[in-house]
C-alpha cells in the first residue's frame, strides 16, 4: 500500500495546500498517474500513484493547508483497508493476535501463528533493513520522539522531509531548523524551544491547566526558568489585557449593560463579502512581510536617474540583439547589470542578516532576486552570479525565469539564494515605489517607470527621459550614506550606459 | 501538663516502662549508680534495683550481642550506646542479627531490643564522639530509627519503641538535652512512623531530623520576616518514613529543602529529595535543597565545628536560593 504524505520538495518549504485530487476513493489508479496537486510556496506539484491499484482513502481534502509529512491518504488494491498498514506502527501485536485466532481460523486453515512481523521483530532482524518499505512503518529513537513531540512536530513530518525511515535527533534537530525561520503556524511556541525555555514541573502543570505554554509565559516575560509565580503573572497579565481590551472594544459595559449595542453594531456594520483565508504563497507573503515589518528597520532612499542615453543604446542594440540574432534584452537587465557591477564594493548591501547569531553574513557572489509579476502573485527568482554576467547574459537569465514562472516550471532551488533583490513596478506604471525587503536579505532596489521630463543640456532646456530608483534596505546594519552611495553609483552608471557593456 | 527538659522526660518514659513491664530491663556503660553520662538515668537504679537497671564494662560488643540474645528469649532490654559513634561497634549484632531474626524464622520471632545512643557535634568531642551515625543504619530493612525534637515527643515515642517488636536505635541529640516544652501528664505514647508538622507554612516544606528541627524553626522565624512562610515538618521517625505527611506538604508549597546534621552525601535528606522526585515531581517548582554536613569527619576545633554543623543560616540560604535563583 502507498502513504499518501505530503513531501517537503524545497528547503522552506513547510506546508502546502492540497489543490485537486485526480481520483474519488474507489477510483482507479495505474503506477505513475498523478494522484493529487497540491500547492507549495508559490509551485504546483503532484503526488503519483507507484502501483496501480486504487485510491482507497482522503485524509485530506482540496484547500486544506497541511505541514509537510501529512498523511493525504492511501492508494492500495482493492479491499485493502489503510488501517492494516497503520496498524503495525500502533498496536501491531494485537493486529497479528486478530488474524491468527480470527481469519485464519474462519478460513479452515491450519491455526499456524502468522509470522506477522512486528516493529520488534523487524528492528532485531538487522539483516533486512526496512528499506525494503520505504513508505512503512518511521522508527525513531527515543530521544528523537521526545524531541519532536516537545517541539509540537510529527516524527512522520521529520522522516518524510528526509525521507528516511529511521529518524533521528539530529534529522528533528535540522528539520526544526529549517521550519523555525518562516512557519511560526505549523510549530506554534517553538520559535524558543525547550532549550532556552525551562519550566519547573509544576509550573508546568500550572500552565497546562491554563492553557499556556512556558514558552508563551518566557517569551512573554523575558525569562528563561519558569516556575508557578510566573506563569500566574503571565495569566494576570492576560487576564488584565483581555479586560482592557474588553472595555475598549466596549467602553460602556462597564456602566450600562445595554442588550442592543451588539445588536445596533450588527446593523450599522459593513456587511462581508467574503473572508479569505490567507494560504499557500499569500501566507508566505504574509509572514515574511510581517517578519520584516516587526523586526526590520526598512528605509528607503530614491534617485532620480536620466535614462534618456540608457534608452537611445537600448533602441540601438535592440534591432541588431533581438531582430537579427533572436536574442533578448531588457532594460532590467541593464539596471541588473549596473547592480551586480556596484554591489561587490557595498558588502553590506549584499549580505544577510543572522537574528540567531546576531551576526551580517556577506556574500562574494551576487546572487539576484528578480521579482516577476505571475497569476500566482510575485515571484522572485535568482539569478545566479549576476556579476559575471554580461547585459546580454543577464537579458537571457531574465527571460528564462520569467518563461518559468509563467509556466510554472521553477524548482525550489530557482526561488532560492538570492543576496540582493531587484522589483520593477515600473512595468506596471509605478513613478515612486518604494519596495520591501525580501527576508534574509538587507536591501531591495525598486525600479519605477520612465517618464518624459524637462532637462537641462548645455544651457538649453530639453526633453529628457527619466525615472525613479528606490533603494529600501536595512537601517538596523547598513548606514545611509552607504546605501546613498551605492545608489549614486548605479545611478551613475546607467547614466553612462555604455560603461553597462563593459 | 508540665514542662519537662528532654533529659526528664526520657528518665520519666524509662520510668514508666520500667514500671509497667517487668520484661523491661536498662543497662549500659555508667547508666546505673552515675546515672548516666548525662544523667539521664539518674535514679532509676536506685528505684528499680541493679536487677533492673545496671553498669556494663566498656565493651559495647557484649552490649550488643547480650542485647540480641536477651530479646529473643522474650525480654525487652534498654540499652545505653553512651556515644552513637560507636554503635559501629555493635553494628554486626544490630545489621546481621537484630534485624533479620523476624525474616529469619517462619514464626513470630523478634528483637524487641531498644539502643539508646546519643549522637551529633557541638561539645569539641572530637571525630570519634561527634557524629550522627544515622545514615550507616538507613539502608538495613528490619530496624526501626528515632530522632525525636521536643520533650514530649521523646517520652512518647520512647515508651513506643519499649513497646515495639522490632529493634530500634533511638537517637538522642546530645545537644538538646536541656531543652524543654510542655509534657503530657497523663499516660501517652506517639506512635513510630508518624512525621509531626512543628510548623505550618505555604511557600516551603523544611523536612529537619532530630536536632536539626530546632534550627529549622528558628530559620523559619527569621525567613517569615523576610517574606518566606515555611513549613517545618519533623519525621520523628527516620525509619520507616512517613512519607505521606512530606509529599502532602510538598505539592501544598511546591518546594522542599532537608536538613539534617550528618553529611550530605548519602544521606537520609537524599532519600527524601529523591521520594519527592519520584512522587511529587509535578508539584515541584524550585529546586529540592539539602542541608547537611560537609563530607568530612567531624573537627575538633571549636570554630571547625561550628563550620561544620548546619546552622539557622545555612537553612535559609537554602530556602532563599530554592524559592530565588
Amino acid at each position: 500500500m502507498q502513504k499518501l504524505t505530503l513531501p517537503k520538495s524545497g528547503q522552506s518549504m513547510t506546508e502546502g495546500t492540497l489543490l485537486e485530487w485526480h481520483a474519488d476513493v474507489g477510483d482507479p489508479v495505474s503506477e505513475g498517474d498523478p494522484v493529487l496537486d497540491f500547492e507549495t510556496d508559490k509551485m504546483v506539484s503532484e503526488i503519483v500513484a507507484n502501483q496501480d491499484g486504487v485510491l482507497l482513502e482522503r485524509e485530506v481534502e482540496a484547500g486544506e493547508t497541511i505541514p509537510v509529512g501529512t498523511v493525504l491518504g492511501y492508494v492500495g488494491s482493492e479491499g485493502e483497508t489503510p488501517s492494516d498498514g497503520d496498524a503495525t506502527e500502533a498496536d501491531a501485536t494485537d493486529a497479528g493476535a486478530d488474524e491468527s485466532d480470527g481469519s485464519a481460523a474462519d478460513a479452515g486453515t491450519p491455526a499456524e501463528p502468522t509470522p506477522e512481523p512486528t516493529p520488534e521483530m523487524a528492528a532485531l532482524s538487522t539483516d533486512e533493513p526496512a528499506a525494503e518499505t520505504p513508505e512503512g512503518v518511521v522508527r525513531a529513537t527515543p530521544t528523537a520522539r521526545r524531541e519532536a513531540r516537545e517541539a509540537g512536530v510529527e516524527i512522520d513530518a521529520v522522516a518524510a522531509a528526509f525521507d528516511t525511515n529511521q529518524v533521528t535527533p539530529s534529522h528533528v534537530e535540522q528539520h526544526l531548523r529549517r521550519g523555525s525561520a518562516n512557519d511560526p503556524t505549523t510549530r506554534p511556541d517553538t520559535d524558543r524551544t525547550d532549550e532556552d525555555i525551562l519550566g519547573s514541573p509544576w509550573a508546568r502543570v500550572v500552565a497546562s491547566e491554563n492553557d499556556v505554554t512556558v514558552q508563551r509565559v518566557g517569551e512573554y516575560l523575558g525569562k528563561d526558568r519558569i516556575r508557578e509565580r510566573d506563569v500566574r503573572k503571565f495569566l494576570d497579565a492576560s487576564v488584565a489585557t483581555e479586560e482592557a481590551s474588553a472595555e475598549a472594544a466596549d467602553p460602556s459595559a462597564s456602566t450600562t449593560e445595554s442588550p442592543t449595542e451588539a445588536e445596533v453594531e450588527a446593523e450599522t456594520a459593513p456587511s462581508v463579502r467574503e473572508e479569505i483565508q490567507i494560504t499557500g504563497g499569500e501566507k508566505v507573503m504574509l509572514d515574511q512581510m510581517s517578519h520584516v515589518a516587526q523586526n526590520y528597520a526598512s528605509t528607503t532612499t530614491a534617485a532620480r536617474v536620466d535614462v534618456t542615453d540608457l534608452l537611445d543604446l537600448y533602441g540601438s542594440l535592440k534591432p541588431t540583439w533581438v531582430e537579427e540574432q533572436g536574442d533578448s534584452l531588457s532594460l532590467t537587465a541593464f539596471v541588473a547589470r549596473a547592480v551586480a557591477q556596484a554591489l561587490p564594493d557595498y558588502a553590506r548591501l549584499n549580505a544577510e542578516y543572522l537574528e540567531d547569531e546576531n551576526a551580517l553574513r556577506t556574500y562574494d557572489d551576487v546572487n539576484l532576486g528578480i521579482a516577476v509579476n505571475s497569476d500566482d502573485g510575485l515571484i522572485v527568482p535568482t539569478i545566479r552570479h549576476a556579476d559575471r554576467q554580461s547585459v546580454r547574459e543577464l537579458s537571457r537569465s531574465i527571460e528564462t525565469v520569467a518563461e518559468k514562472v509563467e509556466e510554472r516550471q521553477l524548482s525550489p532551488e530557482d526561488l532560492e539564494g538570492a543576496t540582493f533583490s531587484i522589483s520593477n513596478a515600473g512595468s506596471l506604471g509605478a513613478y515612486i515605489n518604494t519596495p520591501q525587503i525580501n527576508p534574509p536579505q538587507t536591501a531591495i532596489l525598486g525600479v519605477c517607470k520612465i517618464f518624459d521630463d524637462a532637462g537641462v543640456v548645455d544651457g538649453e532646456v530639453v526633453p529628457r527621459k527619466r525615472m525613479h530608483l528606490c533603494l529600501t534596505y536595512d537601517h538596523r546594519v547598513i548606514e545611509g550614506a552607504t546605501a546613498v552611495e551605492f545608489l549614486q553609483t548605479v545611478k551613475s552608471r546607467l547614466e553612462s550606459p555604455s560603461s553597462l557593456l563593459s | 501538663m508540665t514542662e519537662q527538659t528532654v533529659r526528664e522526660s526520657i528518665n520519666e518514659a524509662l520510668a514508666e516502662e520500667l514500671e509497667r513491664d517487668e520484661r523491661v530491663f536498662l543497662y549500659g556503660e555508667d547508666v546505673g549508680d552515675y546515672g548516666g553520662l548525662y544523667q539521664v538515668t539518674a535514679g532509676l537504679q536506685e528505684r528499680f534495683g541493679e536487677d533492673r537497671v545496671f553498669d556494663t564494662p566498656l565493651s559495647e560488643t557484649t552490649l550488643g550481642g547480650t542485647a540480641v540474645g536477651a530479646a529473643l528469649t522474650g525480654t525487652r532490654p534498654i540499652m545505653e550506646i553512651m556515644f552513637g559513634d560507636f554503635l559501629s561497634v555493635i553494628a554486626d549484632h544490630l545489621i546481621n542479627y537484630a534485624a533479620k531474626m523476624h525474616f529469619n524464622y517462619t514464626d513470630d520471632t523478634s528483637v524487641p531490643m531498644v539502643v539508646r545512643t546519643t549522637y551529633g557535634g557541638g561539645d569539641q568531642f572530637g571525630l570519634h564522639h561527634s557524629q550522627d551515625p544515622i545514615p550507616w543504619f538507613q539502608n538495613v530493612p528490619g530496624l526501626k530509627m528515632v530522632a525525636p525534637s521536643t520533650p514530649s515527643d521523646y517520652k512518647g515515642l520512647l515508651k513506643s519503641a519499649v513497646r515495639d517488636d522490632d529493634p530500634v536505635i533511638f537517637f538522642e541529640n546530645k545537644q538538646r538535652y536541656e531543652v524543654t516544652g510542655d509534657v503530657p501528664d497523663e499516660e501517652y505514647t506517639v506512635p513510630l512512623g508518624e512525621a509531626d508538622v512543628k510548623r505550618s507554612g505555604e511557600d516551603m516544606t523544611v523536612v529537619a531530623v532530630g536536632g536539626m528541627v530546632d534550627v529549622a524553626l528558628e530559620a523559619a522565624e527569621s525567613l517569615a520576616d523576610r517574606g518566606y512562610d515555611c513549613e517545618v515538618i519533623d519525621p520523628r521517625t527516620v525509619v520507616p518514613l512517613d512519607k505521606e505527611t512530606i509529599l502532602d506538604s510538598v505539592k501544598k508549597t511546591h518546594a522542599l529543602t532537608v536538613v539534617h546534621e550528618s553529611a550530605t552525601f548519602g544521606g537520609i535528606g537524599g532519600e527524601i529529595a529523591a521520594t519527592a522526585a519520584d512522587e511529587a515531581l509535578f508539584y515541584l517548582d524550585a529546586p529540592v535543597k539539602r542541608v547537611g554536613a560537609p563530607f568530612t569527619p567531624v573537627p575538633f576545633a571549636e570554630n571547625l565545628e561550628q563550620e561544620y554543623l548546619p546552622d539557622e543560616e545555612d537553612v535559609e540560604t537554602a530556602v532563599v536560593e530554592a524559592l530565588e535563583v
